[in-house]
């Protein structure tokens, strides 16, 4: 009982407990069994893998790291895969310029390569609007792009605008109104009424015609000139004479006023024209400007008719100026004034709608349909099917080079040649030259002096003969080129992405050695090192970039020059970053030991201290390569360097539709600050990964 | 605390005298800028730079002077041949200039006009520098008030939904490029909507046209130094509402609001005041993409416009105002933290 030890204690509320112990209690466990280290359970990590598990934890930088990678794969395989051109200026690209990005079939009426067109200036059918008050016509926006009407999807919402003073936004196709008249000071300015096909307006065999004109004085608000004088003249040619002849109706007219004149009274102009009873005749004014200022005339209608009682048919001779055309051509304002065959001229001075009633439509507009739908074409050469027939895609029973030498007028030949065209089963793939039900060719003659030639008519299937394999599907649209510009932004993207890369290596590179070295050997070296850096730093970016590019040497591409001008400073960040973490670690005692044991200045540097600014170099050079594609684009943006294919060259090429086809800056736009933020996010998230300490930080 | 002042001030000099000494010679290393027109034209132009002191004029030919420049015979049948001066002498013209306050005449943007008074200005409507100071004030005073609250409403609600809406949006507007942020601006509010005008107005356009004209360049500049403030103010007063003596504040019986206001709030800002204070000394400076995009006629356009025209004293002369204006924001920032937080003691040994 010796080795019993019994002891006692109170608990909280003052209870003796006793307990005791007695030796045989206590055992020793390890006595025999040999003692050595044991295997962690924990799985060993390095510090990648720390770091990793730490960056899956943060969402928003897994997903930047993702939609990064999905961006960086695009820019791969996207210029891979995409067999668009964008970079030979091919003829056919003129085709598909500025086709809306289409992602969806039609009819979604978003993303589908549809597009809203509004107030259109239409080609108006006025007499079917006189006569029943039914709207219809073509929308036609300038005189060189038409509309396709098949493309147009549901119906044109039609708008009548009234007659307006048109001043400055040339409209085309517009009806009724007043002409402006106008000569420069002290210069007698002759305008013509005239027909088209012949020389003057109308062809006069008897002499029961009316003339009227009506003509307005200058509004007040107009401020060309004070208004002049002007007389009404006809302009005559008597069968048989080579030179016309002037005959004045009316002179020395001051203000406007409605004028008819009968011919067929008119004993002065039948006196004129003497003996000869059939002439020509053309409407002329003769505007003389008073000497110090220019005139303005508005004219209203100019009608030839027919004097009452007569029954003559005169519609073509009624030609006046209800019908007005005008349109904006090279930004130039200009505008003719046309009837169904009606034209006029003017000598010296010049002559603009003045005020016009026109109507406007909207609609919405397939793209892809007016381009890419079958169209009926005359210009197919010999040359174009004698390749289809090479490629496989047409058999000729009769060859078109054997038709057009033997004899191409002969009906029988021409039908023998259209009957022997045939699609074969590739042709129905590819033929751009369709021929099956409905759709048939057709063969005309042309004589042009004493060459003839064939004009081969027929269905043509543009995206077929453009060289697609298939009805194009432009996913950001086409360009003014007709350049598809998803690959274009990508291979853009692609372009910067490459340079901020190349750039960051060297710069990683340099920065690297000169921190090391600045911050390893301290001193005087660090000294004279730093004030080095100071200065480049002090420098702004911009004027580094100017300086460097302006020097640019004859022959040396604009990239080279960038990249040298990137690297300029950017080495300073990844410097002063390396400089630091050489002072936080050259001093720690592990360095020291490992000099002590004889490892030289290149294997401390290397072994031993850089390793420990892994992370903030990789995350540093991680958020380098966006602001490199930030500089090259903000460059090419302000016009600093140009000849770059990169990202910020689409953007700024584009600049100029940003009013009319926005969808050229957004879509590029929108990637590039995608490609921005999801390299931030990946970015920051890599820092607070290889850095927990910084979390939240800058 | 004085004498490091002045070793900074001092150090700002001499890296601004070595910036612009380089800048000059590298700017004159590039060929002689070329004019066009006839030969009067160009007898005139050169006879410019001649007074310029850039460029020496002879009757006859020179063997010693390297190629001519330009050489013609004009009107009254003299001969002209005009040298370049050595880059060396043409420096010494530009410094010798400067001690008499003439930055060199402008060539091209605005012929014989001193090149200063181009970016300084005559009169209140055309000094291009007061045109990027009055557009850069109003961002600074939305952005400093707007960012600073929302950076401290993140901070407080610290990995929570606010923090997380706010965080996001200043990580989108931070990274998205300026040029960017412009076009969206001006598709929506200019061309979609028409509320402001899609150009900078003219300084006789009505008022109320000029007024609205501000909005766009305002609302471009703001985003990008809001997001800026507001992750700065979040990151500092995160950090110090981590720290032992906020804890102590609340141990010791202060409310969270009090110990917040008194105590975080204060130490917080000791770094975020001298920024603020930087950065209002670099609006002088501007943004050039903003001025060349939305049509300012401001200190950074001219920038641009001298490059692209080779108008080499004004490119000197903005390029000073610009390394001047970046130098003195970066020694303001240094010094103004020993004048805000005492027991900061700058340039001092370890």
């Amino acid at each position: 009982m010796d080795n019993q030890k019994t002891f006692t204690y109170r608990d909280s509320k003052n209870v003796e407990h006793t307990v005791s112990f007695q030796e045989k209690d206590f055992s020793l466990s390890q006595i025999n069994a040999p003692i050595s280290d044991v295997k962690m359970k924990s799985k060993p990590t390095t510090f990648f893998k720390d770091a990793l598990h730490r960056f899956v934890k943060n969402k928003s930088s897994v997903a930047g790291g993702v939609i990064l990678g999905v961006i960086l794969l695009l820019t791969i395989f996207v210029p891979i895969f995409d067999q668009s051109d964008i970079n030979t200026s091919n003829a056919y690209l003129n085709y598909q310029t500025k086709l809306s990005p289409k992602l969806f079939d039609p009819g979604s009426g978003f993303w589908d390569g549809t597009r809203d067109y509004n107030n259109i200036a239409i080609d108006f059918d006025w007499e079917a609007f006189e006569k029943d008050g039914t709207y219809s016509g073509n929308p036609v926006s300038s005189a060189n792009s038409n509309f396709v009407a098949s493309a147009i999807v549901g119906d044109i919402k039609y708008s009548r605008v009234g007659e307006k003073k048109i001043d400055d936004n040339a409209v085309s196709y517009a009806h009724g109104g007043y002409v402006r008249l106008n000569a420069a000071a002290g210069k007698t300015e002759l305008v013509y009424m005239e027909s088209q096909d012949t020389e003057n307006l109308l062809y006069l065999d008897y002499y029961d015609y009316t003339l009227d004109v009506e003509t307005v004085d200058l509004p007040e608000d107009f401020s060309y000139g004070e208004q002049g004088t002007y007389a009404i003249n006809l302009l005559y040619t008597p069968r048989g004479a080579s030179q016309s002849s002037v005959y004045t109706l009316a002179d020395n007219l001051t203000s406007g006023g409605v004028f008819h004149f009968d011919l067929s009274s008119n004993e002065g102009f039948l006196s004129a024209l003497g003996s000869e009873k059939v002439t020509r005749v053309a409407l002329q004014i003769a505007l003389t400007p008073k000497s110090s200022s220019a005139t303005s005339l508005l004219m209203k209608t100019a009608v030839f008719g027919v004097a009452e009682g007569t029954s003559v048919p005169t519609d073509a001779m009624k030609e006046d100026l209800a019908s007005v055309s005008c349109s904006d051509a090279a930004s130039k304002l200009y505008e003719t004034v046309t009837g169904a065959s009606t034209r006029f001229t003017v000598e010296n001075g010049e002559m603009k709608v003045y005020q016009a009633d026109y109507v406007t439509g909207s609609f919405r507009y397939d793209d892809y349909s007016a381009v890419y739908d079958d169209q009926t074409r005359n210009d197919i050469s010999a040359a174009q099917l004698n390749s289809w027939a090479r490629s496989g895609w047409l058999t000729m029973e009769y060859p078109v080079d054997q038709f057009i030498a033997e004899n191409p007028r002969d009906v029988s030949n021409q039908r023998r040649f259209v009957e022997g065209l045939k699609l074969t089963e590739s042709g129905f793939e590819h033929c751009p030259l369709r021929i099956d039900e409905g759709h048939t060719v057709s063969v005309k003659v042309i004589q042009a002096g004493t060459i003839t030639s064939v004009q081969i008519t027929g269905t043509i299937s543009p995206w077929r003969l453009y060289g697609y394999n298939s009805r194009p599907r432009f996913i950001f649209g086409t360009d003014d080129r007709g350049r598809d510009m998803l690959k274009l932004v990508f291979s853009g993207l692609r372009y910067s992405v490459i340079l901020g890369v190349a750039t960051t290596i060297v710069n990683l590179a340099f920065g690297l050695v000169w921190g090391a070295i600045s911050g390893y050997f301290g001193g005087w070296v660090d000294i004279v090192m730093e004030r080095i850096c100071d200065i480049l730093g002090g420098i702004p970016w911009v004027v580094v970039m100017t300086l460097i590019l302006i020097n640019k040497p004859a022959g040396m591409s604009t990239i080279v020059m960038l990249g040298i001008a990137l690297c300029a400073t950017g080495w300073l960040g990844t410097s002063s970053l390396t400089r630091t973490q050489f002072y936080r670690y050259k001093d720690r005692e592990y360095i020291l030991a490992a000099r002590t044991l004889g490892a030289n200045d290149g294997r401390l540097i290397f072994r031993h201290i850089l390793p420990n600014a892994i992370g903030t170099l990789i995350t540093s050079s991680v958020l380098m390569i966006p602001s490199v594609i930030f500089s090259e684009a903000s460059l090419t943006y302000l016009g600093l360097i140009n000849g770059m294919e990169g990202f910020g060259a689409t953007l700024t090429a584009n600049q100029q539709y940003m009013t009319t086809y926005p969808y050229l800056i957004i879509f590029p736009s929108v990637i590039m600050a995608l490609v921005m933020i999801s390299f931030n996010l990946f970015g920051n998230g890599l820092r607070d990964a290889f850095n927990p300490s910084l979390k939240g930080g800058e | 605390m004085f004498r490091y002042s002045l070793q900074r001030i001092f150090l700002a000099i001499v890296t601004t005298v070595i910036i612009l000494s380089l800048t000059f010679f590298l700017v004159k290393l590039q060929p002689f800028p070329a004019t066009v027109g006839n030969t009067d034209a160009q007898i005139a132009y050169y006879s410019h730079q001649v007074s310029l002191g850039y460029v020496l004029e002879f009757s006859t030919a020179q063997t010693n002077l390297g190629e001519p420049l330009y050489s013609a015979v004009d009107g009254f049948g003299a001969s002209h041949f005009y040298y370049q001066k050595p880059i060396f002498d043409q420096f010494l013209v530009w410094v010798n200039g400067l001690f008499h306050g003439s930055w060199g005449l402008s060539s091209k943007i605005s012929p014989n006009v001193d090149a200063m008074k181009l970016i300084i200005g005559t009169s209140w409507t055309d000094s291009r520098l007061l045109t990027t100071v009055k557009v850069n004030i109003w961002p600074a005073v939305i952005s400093v008030p707007l960012g600073l609250a929302l950076g401290i409403w993140a901070a407080l609600k610290k990995n929570k939904l606010t923090d997380h809406i706010i965080s996001t949006l200043v990580m989108v507007f931070i990274s998205v490029p300026s040029f960017i942020t412009i076009n969206f601006l001006l598709l929506l509010f200019s061309y979609e909507w028409g509320w402001f005008p899609s150009q900078w107005p003219s300084v006789t356009a009505p008022l109320s046209t000029r007024i609205l004209g501000y909005f766009i360049p305002t609302l471009s500049l703001s985003f990008g130094s809001i997001c800026g403030y507001c992750r700065f103010t979040r990151a500092e007063l995160t950090e110090v509402m981590s720290s032992d003596y906020l804890l102590l504040a609340r141990t010791k019986g202060l409310t969270r609001s009090q110990a917040i206001t008194r105590h975080a709030l204060k130490n917080a800002m000791v770094p975020i005041l001298p920024s603020i204070l930087s950065e209002i000394i670099g609006l002088l400076g501007g943004s050039m993409i903003l001025e060349s995009l939305y049509g300012i006629p401001g200190a950074g356009r001219l920038y641009i416009d001298s490059i692209n025209q080779n108008d080499y004293n004004v490119l000197m002369a903005d390029m000073s105002l610009y390394t001047l204006i970046g130098l003195l924001s970066g020694v303001f920032l240094d010094l103004s933290y020993g004048f805000i937080d005492p027991r900061i003691r700058m340039g001092a040994k370890k």
